[in-house]
């Protein structure tokens, strides 16, 4: 029982904290975000296995923690608040090539991460030939390229 | 603050009618953020115990034949020592040490340094009979423990049949 609850504990502790985090921080995937990352899966596994090195442990914390997820999911398309609140919101970023600097800069972007999103992605080189950007609630940013550039629209995570 | 155009297309509009709670969400965040500071100076002070300022504590028996010295904040399973201290020389050169039933319901004694020369268990705890120099001024004796309950629990020392110290130690999961 212990095992099953740690893991939903920390299922939950998980999720809040890297919703408190934000959205930038798990698309950002530099090499040191890679290792941020395994470092935190490394003080996870422990608090949640603690000294049972079992394969009935094992087996026990991974069932709950995909059932946590599945449940998640399934909440997610039940109650649509429930996602929002869990995953947030699409932003619009860049409007008609005009960047809203107030959102970036709440979302911790600057015009360099759009434009960076809009050269990889459809090969725009200024800011006036974004229709639209958008943050994502995944992270990534989408472009819509002005009709005259004669892009297309696509998604960038960043 | 910059506003999007009221000309957009339907999809954008239906995002940007999210827009007050994406306000609130950075706002959460934001605090979430400082809450996060205020989480590691906390960890940082001992507050949940390991290792910092808050966390080493003393007690003494009320008849202040030892004193313990004592982490007032521990982890579950986390191993701590509990050193026993007697301030005054004993003359029959033993150190009668009494565990009391509230301590063993939240620790497990893992072990002792040095060993003790006798150990019996009874309704009122478990005692354990230590050999001490005869001018046992300064003896020290230690207690592995660990902390098997969450929440707040006392340990419970007592010298032979004195009464005992029973500082409150809280203990997180």
């Amino acid at each position: 029982m212990d095992s099953v609850l740690r893991a939903i504990a920390m299922f939950a502790l998980l999720l809040l904290l890297f919703r408190m985090t934000g959205r930038r921080t798990l698309h950002d995937t530099t090499p040191f975000d890679f290792v941020l990352l395994l470092i935190v899966s490394e003080a996870t596994q422990q608090a949640m296995v603690g000294e049972d090195n079992s394969i009935t442990n094992a087996v026990l914390v991974i069932s709950t923690l995909l059932l946590c997820n599945v449940g998640l999911s399934l909440l997610k398309i039940r109650f649509p608040g429930v996602g929002r609140v869990v995953e947030g919101v699409p932003t619009l970023l860049v409007v008609h090539g005009r960047p809203l600097r107030d959102r970036l800069a709440r979302a911790r972007l600057d015009e360099g991460d759009v434009l960076g999103a809009a050269r990889e992605l459809q090969g725009l080189e200024r800011l006036e030939q974004i229709r639209f950007a958008v943050l994502e609630a995944n992270g990534t940013i989408s472009i819509v390229p002005e009709p005259s550039t004669g892009g297309w629209s696509a998604s960038y995570p960043h | 603050m910059a506003e999007a155009p009221s000309d957009l297309p339907h999809a954008m509009r239906r995002m940007e009618a999210d827009l007050p709670f994406q306000h609130r969400s950075w706002q959460v965040e934001r605090l979430s953020w400082a809450m996060l500071l205020v989480l590691v100076a906390a960890g940082l002070l001992g507050i949940f115990g390991g290792s910092g300022p808050l966390v080493a504590a003393t007690a003494l028996t009320p008849d202040e034949a030892i004193r313990l010295r004592y982490e007032r904040v521990q982890r579950l399973l986390l191993r701590t020592t509990l050193l026993v201290e007697l301030p005054r020389a004993r003359p029959d050169g033993q150190l009668e040490l009494r565990l009391g039933p509230e301590m063993l319901e939240g620790w497990e004694i893992h072990g002792t340094m040095p060993s003790a020369v006798v150990s019996r268990s009874g309704s009122d705890g478990v005692t354990l009979v230590f050999e001490t120099a005869p001018a046992g001024a300064g003896t020290t004796i230690r207690l592995m423990v660990e902390p098997r309950r969450v929440g707040v629990r006392r340990l419970s020392v007592a010298a032979g049949d004195g009464p005992p110290s029973r500082p409150a130690v809280l203990i997180w999961p």
